[in-house]
């Protein structure tokens, strides 16, 4: 067992126990991360915040339930990965989930950690802008599972058993989407990436 | 046996090895362009994780604070979900079929019914109120069976039968002749044996 995973367990045991402080350093560790996923699920900062802050609260509520069969950050992805495809699911129902073009605009933070530090030419930055736009909008017509799957095998790393095990599926059905997620990205990206 | 989707996607992302990857490999060549839709895939992703990170969390420390207020709030709220404001159903049936059966109790406890029912009895039993003696040990009941057709008088506290009670005592006779079981002699517990008439056992004593 990891460093990093062996204090998540020590960490979950606290809480286990009702040990907020340690909740609060599991939060302080993964709201990031987490964010920063829900927020490419949905596309909406505000929404985003308020979904990571239900899933927390949820996993904070069904804590005394975790085994540790899994790492921790798999079982609080999974959690997370429940709220925002409910929420897409829903929102694709009530037929709000269409792109929000002001949304795809928004600068990104200056000084975040995923910013070069270096202020782009305005060029680039329209550049840029586009190119985030032209993203949106190929993902938001991707279903919410094959949404999962393919930002946490790109953007968070994932292994094949980590995401089964964060969707609730199996890795077949993870690689099967993986797939098809590609397959219609690529067709709508294409010209980007090839001229990039 | 794993399709062709899910060994493409292994061969993408390199997970592929040994006599696997040959196997995929060799399948592939008859495929066109597959080396070009693994190029493609490889570069989405280089694409994805360039162009497509999400804006850092804002005031991370308000989201803690704001996030840890709601656990305080739930945890705070606990306890009353333990103990609800209202009874729970199965309480509150029961409660109600106890309030209906003690109100029913006391109704037919307290409320004298009226004569009409009385009439339509098969016993009645009246309280003599005006005894004209001066002793209040003195009490006076009278009976009516309807079905003897027969009404006694009850008088218990006397130390001896007056005289003119005699009628009455011998009236009472010749109606017990007419009725068989009513010549029977009163209960042997009664705390006072009556003085002034015999008692038919058909009918209970007031007071014993």
């Amino acid at each position: 067992m990891q460093i990093a995973e062996r204090e998540d367990t020590e960490l979950v045991a606290k809480c286990q126990r009702g040990d907020m402080r340690a909740f609060n350093e599991l939060v302080t560790k993964y709201r990031g991360k987490v964010y920063a996923m829900i927020y490419n699920m949905i596309h909406n900062e505000q929404d985003a915040w308020d979904l990571a802050q239900d899933g927390f609260l949820k996993a904070w509520k069904s804590i005394g339930r975790f085994r540790g069969q899994s790492a921790f950050y798999t079982w609080l992805y999974r959690i997370m990965m429940n709220v925002a495809i409910d929420w897409v699911r829903r929102k694709q129902i009530t037929g709000d989930a269409e792109f929000d073009e002001e949304l795809g605009l928004k600068e990104v933070e200056a000084g975040a950690s995923t910013v070069p530090q270096a202020e782009p030419l305005p060029f680039e930055k329209m550049e840029r802008e586009e190119i985030r736009k032209r993203i949106d909008e190929a993902v938001e017509k991707l279903s919410p599972e094959h949404r999962a799957v393919i930002l946490m095998r790109e953007m968070d790393g994932m292994q094949y058993e980590e995401i089964a095990e964060a969707l609730g599926c199996s890795t077949g059905t993870v690689m099967s989407r993986l797939f098809y997620a590609r397959k219609k990205l690529q067709g709508a990206l294409r010209d980007i990436y090839e001229n990039i | 046996m794993k399709t062709f989707e899910e060994k493409f996607t292994e061969w993408v992302d390199g997970r592929l090895a040994g006599r696997e990857l040959e196997a995929f490999e060799a399948e592939l060549s008859k495929i066109k362009n597959g080396a070009a839709v693994k190029e493609g895939a490889l570069r989405l992703g280089a694409l994805l994780r360039d162009h497509y990170q999400a804006p850092e969390l804002k005031n991370a420390d308000f989201f803690n604070h704001q996030l840890m207020q709601r656990i305080e709030a739930e945890t705070a709220g606990a306890p009353a979900k333990r103990a609800p404001f209202f009874l729970p159903l199965p309480w509150l049936a029961w409660t109600g079929a106890v309030c209906i059966s003690m109100v029913a109790a006391i109704y037919f406890a307290v409320v004298p019914r009226g004569p009409v029912e009385y009439s339509a009895g098969r016993e009645y039993v009246a309280q003599i109120l005006n005894t004209q003696t001066g002793d209040p040990s003195i009490t006076a009941t009278t009976i009516h069976s309807k079905d003897n057709k027969l009404t006694v008088l009850w008088l218990d506290g006397l130390d001896y039968v007056p005289a003119d009670h005699e009628r009455c005592r011998r009236r009472g006779r010749r109606t017990a002749r007419r009725s068989p079981g009513l010549s029977r002699r009163p209960q042997p517990h009664a705390p006072r044996r009556p003085q002034a008439t015999w008692w038919p056992a058909k009918v209970p004593a007031p007071g014993l």
